[in-house]
């Protein structure tokens, strides 16, 4: 008889029933019990609603059909974020899902960019990038899988509605056997000599047991820090961003396949668009502008009547000092808190998910899946920390505290060696796990403003005349490309993924 | 944009000839020759100990070598390189052991789930499931065909060669470059502060140029005049010897653990290549070991100058190519390369450890051979990440992995499997595949290779073959 064969997910945010629909589908039928208990009366925070490609993979693990999950959630496509702002004020680039460029001469694509640039060339290196220019013209289509094809190497994620994500993801768990219960954890029993967690104790007096518990319950962290006291590691020094306000408004326009991110002078306010609303929010940090001012920046911005009073969010940017400790494996916002910067909130919920599935437990808990656990996801949270610092430190705007602040930052070691290679000689320092690659860093460093000093010498080894006609056959190429792609709502149409409900409207 | 070093030419100076110098001076002139003057002084140092390198490349060399016109037809009809599916290897880590660490594909996860759990639970025998390990064992050999459908397409394989033969191969080519060559000796090697500033030929002629390349072997001749700190693991009596044979051996080096070392043998078209490792005896010894900073001032150190490494595995030869390509990265664009250096160094130092962790990997137990040889090579192949490694597999058959690590998931899966560790657990997950079907699958596989493998041809036959073949097109 195996000793780990009751879950018990605490929480019904997006964690919590990604959690749910993931366990559910790799261990159907393994005599595996996975409860989830979920509170109606606590909210979810279901600020990340934009997220990367990855989630595809995701989604396609669990059998999902794409059309069907993009109606019920109310998704858009999304090919990357915009950034305004950031580097100096009136400044704006896209950060796409895809390389620049395609592989040629066996270089970086942005260092026969970077030599070209040298020799007199004026093309932004988004010309070259099919993502951007689509992005920016409102356009979108599935790509082929080709990615060495102009007009198929990229990348694509959804903005959606993550609450809608969840009731989606709930139907399908509870459809794999996962059996939910409706209230709120006033206390937890520890095992006294382990130290583990025993049972739950639910307001109406039912106690729930299990042999692993998942923390989904969100910033409180009911059973990883409440019960179990595991300690938090403290970011703000780097990130110091430490409030939110979100609010839903009308949408207006053309439905826009990318993620906006304005910076503003004591944190940056986020746009997603959503088939039936946009969403908004602005991240600050209290220490330079009050709750009001900043609910006033978000609500004087938005592009149509607003579809709720705003909501109200405290955060401490970090990392729990052990992700999974005893019995107890905290996923999402109870693990840790990054600002949504690059939508990397879903995205960390879900390699907390497959690094579990990975490491789950057979006859008992054992401390080698604990500490593998804990070493892989703190590499993956200090790496995304790292990636969301370079926007603010990458600029030149010295307009208010915040930015000043930021200008005047001793950065971490690793991050100013990459920084130095990077305007050295456009080189970017390599890792392998870890989201963001090297294309990310080079789209942020250069629509930053950060542009090399020089280029690898290699791409000298080419003429002139031939380097030109084939950056000029590339840019044309990306042109046609997107010039044969609809435009979003059209596509959404035509694919059938188009929400069947009406845009919501202000009453 | 500053271009003002852009535009005028540097010189950089490479000392030392052998595998390490030529290779270097060979993808030097490839990539630079627009922007910079290369200067090769061949004699400088030794190249006696290029035997070290192992005498084989893993599939990844073949671009490597293909860049500067080693292509695989080349090396096949002017040389006596032959193809390597990986290394067997015997008595080790026990009497009866018998394997492949062969190089291959990866391996299908079945419904989803990492092939290695399926092994674990079935408790199949990997080597016979792959295909690579199967005709080395035989002598067979064919090459790796595109249709997936084929067993044989999920084998991939590199070359076993002479590195001689290859150096005077790679020297005929750089006659065609614009690179100079000058034989003379370098008789010193001239320093200010913390650089170099010139190289003094034995004729008196002194060369100075931007940066200088240390390939002159375990010598170090350039690198020693900068105060490098070489880290000594240890030292062992190394012997090279090559043999005529009339018939070419399997498509594997042949790797054996006796009581007072090993040996490795490389099989050539022509002759047989055999390394004895042996406790120093006082002769012909080597120490094994690296310098902490590979880059130094503006001298940089490739292959042997900055680490001496045992050739068990091809991981010699795949230091020196990730030298090289380093290299190549970071050709310093302004005087001050600070910045390069740092990050050169940074990026050795990642691998070499993780190379050394490879090779670490195949440490035997106290049990195998109570000798000094063995307990000096043991009490070396200590680290933290390796254990890591180590345990992770032992308890769940859980393939750790560092960014960027030289050997890929199969070899390690090889290793493990070879040397004898075995999961303690198996993954819930195997579960969803019926037992009955996973073994339907592996036994499948294991009659479709060894229907293949039956068909393939020996690896004697197919070179000489594939070389008549190669001799009517060069004819037609």
């Amino acid at each position: 008889m195996r000793k780990i064969s009751k879950v018990c997910i605490l929480g019904g945010g997006t964690a919590g029933w990604m959690t749910a629909a993931a366990l559910s589908n790799k261990y159907k039928g393994l005599g595996v019990e996975i409860t989830l208990i979920e509170s109606d009366q606590i909210g979810t925070v279901g600020v990340g609603e934009a997220t990367l490609p990855h989630i595809r993979f995701f989604n396609e693990t669990l059998g999902i059909d794409e059309r069907t999950f993009m109606k019920a959630t109310e998704a858009t496509f999304k090919l990357g974020i915009e950034f305004r702002d950031w580097g100096q004020l009136g400044d704006s680039y896209i950060h796409p899902f895809g390389d620049y460029g395609i592989p040629l001469h066996g270089m970086d694509f942005h260092q026969l960019w970077l030599r070209s640039k040298a020799e007199g060339l004026s093309t932004r290196l988004d010309e070259y990038s099919y993502p951007i220019i689509a992005a920016e013209q409102g356009r979108f289509q599935i790509p082929t899988g080709d990615v060495n094809t102009i007009g198929s190497n990229f990348g694509y994620a959804y903005q959606f509605d993550s609450s809608l994500y969840a009731k989606f993801l709930r139907r399908y768990s509870e459809q794999n056997g996962v059996h939910r219960i409706e209230g709120k954890v006033v206390e937890t029993q520890l095992d006294p000599s382990s130290g583990h967690v025993q049972s739950v104790t639910l307001e109406a007096g039912q106690r729930v047991e299990a042999d692993l518990y998942i923390d989904c319950s969100g910033f409180r962290g009911v059973l990883i820090e409440q019960a179990l006291e595991t300690g938090y590691d403290d970011w703000s020094e780097w990130l110091p961003c430490n409030r939110a306000v979100a609010v839903p408004c009308e949408a207006r326009g053309q439905l826009l396949p990318y993620t906006r991110a304005t910076a503003r002078t004591a944190g940056w306010q986020w746009r997603i668009p959503l088939q039936h609303r946009t969403g908004n929010g602005h991240v600050y940090w209290n220490e330079f502008i009050s709750d009001d001012e900043a609910t006033h920046q978000v609500m004087s911005t938005l592009e149509g009547p607003a579809l709720a009073d705003p909501k109200q969010l405290f955060f401490k940017t970090g990392r729990r000092k052990k992700f999974w400790s005893k019995n107890v494996v905290s996923i999402g916002l109870s693990g840790g808190f990054l600002e949504p910067l690059e939508s990397t909130s879903i995205h960390l919920i879900q390699e907390g998910i497959t690094t579990l599935i990975e490491l789950f437990p057979g006859d008992e808990i054992h401390s080698l899946d604990i500490d593998e656990y804990n070493e892989r996801m703190g590499l993956n949270f200090e790496r995304v920390r790292d990636f969301l610092l370079l926007h603010y430190i990458a600029t030149q705007r010295d307009d208010s505290e915040m930015w000043r602040y930021f200008r005047n930052m001793t950065l971490p070691d690793s991050l100013q060696e990459k920084l130095d290679a990077w305007m050295r000689r456009g080189y970017v320092l390599r890792y392998e796990f870890g989201v963001f690659l090297p294309p990310s860093w080079v789209a942020v460093m250069l629509g930053q403003n950060l542009v090399p000093t020089s280029y690898d010498p290699r791409a000298d080894a080419i003429s002139q005349e031939r380097l030109q006609a084939e950056l000029s056959q590339i840019q044309s190429r990306t042109q046609q490309a997107v010039a044969s792609t609809p435009e979003q709502s059209a596509f959404l149409q035509r694919y059938g993924a188009a929400s069947d409900t009406s845009p919501l409207l202000a009453s | 944009m500053d271009l003002d070093h852009q535009n005028t030419q540097k010189t950089i100076i490479i000392c030392g000839g052998g595998l390490a110098g030529h290779l270097t001076a060979a993808h030097l002139s490839k990539h630079l020759n627009a922007t910079h003057k290369i200067v090769f002084l061949p004699n400088c140092g030794t190249s006696n100990f290029d035997f070290m390198y192992g005498g084989a490349t893993t599939p990844t060399a073949y671009e490597f070598l293909r860049r500067i016109g080693l292509d695989e037809p080349n090396l096949i009809q002017n040389t006596a390189t032959s193809f390597s599916l990986g290394t067997h290897v015997q008595n080790w880590p026990n009497a009866n052991s018998d394997w492949v660490q062969c190089h291959h594909l990866p391996l299908p996860a079945l419904n989803a789930v990492p092939f290695q759990h399926h092994l674990s639970r079935d408790g199949a025998d990997l080597q016979a499931l792959l295909v690579s390990s199967v005709a080395a064992k035989v002598g067979k050999f064919a090459h790796p065909p595109q249709d997936p459908k084929v067993p044989l397409s999920r084998a991939e394989y590199g070359y076993q060669f002479d590195a001689s033969e290859l150096v005077a191969l790679m020297g005929k080519g750089l006659q065609q470059t614009g690179v100079e060559i000058r034989s003379e000796k370098v008789d010193q090697v001239v320093v200010e502060g913390q650089t170099i500033s010139g190289v003094v030929l034995e004729n008196g002629e002194r060369i100075s140029g931007d940066l200088y390349l240390d390939c002159s072997g375990p010598e170090r001749r350039l690198l020693n005049s900068l105060d490098a700190s070489f880290k000594a693991t240890r030292t062992v009596s190394a012997r090279a010897h090559r043999e005529r044979v009339d018939r070419l051996g399997p498509a594997a080096r042949h790797l054996i653990a006796h009581a007072s070392g090993w040996q490795i043998n490389t099989h050539l078209q022509d002759s047989v290549c055999t390394v004895n490792i042996t406790a120093d005896d006082g002769h012909d010894a080597v120490t094994l070991g690296g310098v902490d900073h590979a880059w130094s001032g503006n001298c940089v150190a490739i292959g042997q100058s900055a680490y001496v490494m045992e050739p068990l595995s091809p991981a010699p030869m795949m230091l020196l190519q990730a030298d090289i390509e380093r290299l190549l990265d970071l050709i310093p664009v302004v005087e001050d390369c600070g910045v390069e250096r740092r990050e050169y160094n940074r990026r050795f130092n990642d691998d070499v450890s993780l190379a050394r962790l490879f090779q670490d990997a195949l440490r035997l137990s106290s049990e195998a051979f109570q000798t000094p040889f063995w307990e000096e090579a043991v009490a070396s192949a200590d680290s933290e990440a390796l254990e890591r490694k180590i345990m992770q597999f032992e308890h769940r058959g859980l393939l750790v992995k560092y960014d960027l690590e030289p050997f890929n998931d199969e070899d390690w899966l090889i290793l493990h499997s070879g040397m004898g560790r075995r999961p303690r657990q198996t993954d819930r997950q195997v579960e969803r595949v019926a037992l009955q079907d996973t073994q339907r699958q592996f036994a499948g596989l294991q009659s479709a290779i060894q229907q293949i493998v039956s068909r393939m041809p020996p690896h004697h036959d197919y070179i000489v073959n594939l070389k008549r073949y190669l001799e009517k097109q060069n004819h037609g």
